[in-house]
């Protein structure tokens, strides 16, 4: 069963990979026969050699660390500021109508509209890019927790009610847990915009950072390069999804205990 | 000793004020078991959220054993729904009641084996609430409701999700454990069977605005009565008769 269970899982990574593999060997072929099509679109073999000599070099893992500390200080601080204000919002109905315009203005301004005020009152340091990650992630963690607080089962607060619990009682032992799969499903969501606000702070101005080294090589039109950092940045967003997945499991144990 | 005193309640609806009640009033004696039966909308479970204290937006009163105590300490009620947590094992769910109100856990844990025991699902204590079936977690919320061994015990149609056999079994355990600790009563129910089988008295409320149609005393000579020997009893069908006589349609 378990030898079988391998082989299917196998045969669905081959099925998988089978369409990237086709498209990489259209591309480098493709590609190959006309000099001017390189330049513009590179191929394959060219991204790997510059992944090669960038990764030896330490240049890409070196703006690799910066983005990802950029992406998970401000992932971290706009998560924990957003669930905290949203879960706040919970306490108080009269809060929460009274900053419900407040926090759809900020939330439908978009973060490229911010970056410039940022990096003013910021600088051009690591900081602006962890501000901007922070505005990107605030609003959708603040909302999403405030929902999962509001949507929290009526019967179930009654029934602490019935046995006299006070708010806070419902908050520790309803609230809190029951919004945790909509925590959850914002922080998912938030990886990408961290990663967003991360990016454009170093697209308009930075001296190292992924974003900073896509912007340096677009502008001297090293495709190859271009794409080595695109695929650093991948990496670095599978490995935040993968540690939301653990936390995921982690915190919803009792999901994985009832399956 | 339950007073309910000249209760008027109103509902906002889309076409305004639509009332409820209109000057309810009755009297559940200590010990006794009771049973309120009605058409749905009837105000049955508004009636228990007044009771309970979770509903304050009435006229009238309600008196519960004098009001000395907070309400809680006196009432325990279980709802239609089992309200099981799905983040925590059953044990967690089942002395949930009794932390909030303070009480040491390790009485608490004492009781709940008993009647996880007597219940027969002392397997079941460490599993999680999407596991068990419905019978099962109906078995818990009961449990979770009696071990606060309040005085008064609401149950909002408890049983009427779960298979017949089930429901025999978790009527005899409550109206045993009642008689036992002589606990007040108020069962809310859609089933004339179930509320003859257990009760000293039933009480029929009308359509909107609700009044008490139907106020009787259930009496079945029985030694050792429980649910299955009262619905043998020869005088059952005669109470069957004058319940569903007057039951609104």
């Amino acid at each position: 069963m378990g030898k079988l269970s391998k082989m299917k899982q196998f045969k669905t990574y081959c099925l998988t990979s089978l369409p990237l593999i086709v498209f990489l060997l259209i591309w480098e072929f493709l590609v190959s026969p006309i000099g001017k099509n390189t330049f513009l679109f590179s191929k394959p073999s060219l991204i790997l050699k510059s992944l090669k000599e960038n990764t030896i070099n330490l240049i890409l893992p070196y703006d690799f660390l910066i983005t990802g500390l950029e992406t998970l200080l401000g992932f971290l601080l706009g998560n924990l500021i957003g669930i905290l204000l949203g879960f706040g919002l919970w306490y108080s109905t009269k809060l929460a109508e009274i900053s419900r315009p407040y926090i759809i203005a900020i939330g439908s301004v978009p973060v490229f509209a911010l970056a410039p005020i940022t990096i003013i009152w910021f600088g051009t340091g690591i900081f602006a890019k962890v501000m901007l990650a922070t505005i990107s992630t605030f609003t959708i963690a603040l909302i999403q927790a405030y929902t999962g607080a509001k949507n929290a089962d009526k019967n179930q607060i009654k029934l602490l009610k019935t046995f006299g619990a006070n708010k806070n009682q419902i908050f520790f032992k309803i609230i809190i847990p029951s919004s945790l799969t909509w925590v959850l499903s914002s922080l998912k969501l938030n990886v990408s915009f961290a990663l967003l606000g991360a990016f454009i702070g170093e697209f308009i101005s930075a001296e190292n950072g992924l974003g900073f080294r896509m912007i340096k090589a677009s502008s001297l039109y090293n495709t190859s390069l271009l794409f080595s950092a695109l695929l650093y940045f991948l990496i670095l967003s599978f490995i935040f999804n993968y540690a939301i997945n653990i936390l995921e499991k982690t915190v919803l144990f009792w999901k994985e205990k009832s399956n | 000793m339950i007073k309910v005193k000249n209760i008027c309640k109103h509902f906002e609806t889309t076409n305004g004020k639509e009332l409820l009640f209109n000057n309810l009033s009755f009297e559940v004696p200590n010990g006794q078991f009771l049973s309120i039966l009605g058409p749905n909308g009837c105000g049955k479970s508004t009636l228990f959220n007044l009771i309970t204290g979770v509903d304050s937006n009435y006229a009238g009163k309600i008196i519960i054993n004098s009001n000395s105590n907070p309400i809680h300490k006196s009432v325990s009620y279980m709802l239609q729904n089992d309200l099981l947590l799905p983040w925590l094992p059953v044990i967690d769910n089942i002395i949930i009641g009794g932390t909030i109100q303070g009480m040491s856990k390790a009485e608490l844990i004492e009781k709940s084996n008993y009647y996880l025991n007597l219940l027969k699902i002392e397997h079941l204590k460490n599993k999680y609430p999407t596991n068990l079936s419905g019978g099962e977690r109906q078995k818990v919320a009961l449990i979770r409701t009696i071990i606060l061994g309040t005085e008064i015990l609401l149950l909002d149609e408890p049983f009427s999700a779960i298979d017949y056999n089930t429901r025999l079994e978790l009527q005899a355990t409550i109206y045993k454990y009642a008689e036992e600790n002589n606990t007040t009563v108020i069962l809310v129910s859609h089933d004339i069977d179930e509320a003859i089988a257990v009760s000293d008295r039933i009480i029929i409320l009308g359509a909107k605005p609700n009044g008490i149609i139907l106020d009787i005393s259930i009496e079945l000579e029985i030694k050792n009565r429980n649910p299955v020997t009262a619905r043998q009893h020869s005088e059952f069908a005669k109470y069957f008769k004058t319940v569903w006589e007057n039951y609104p349609r």
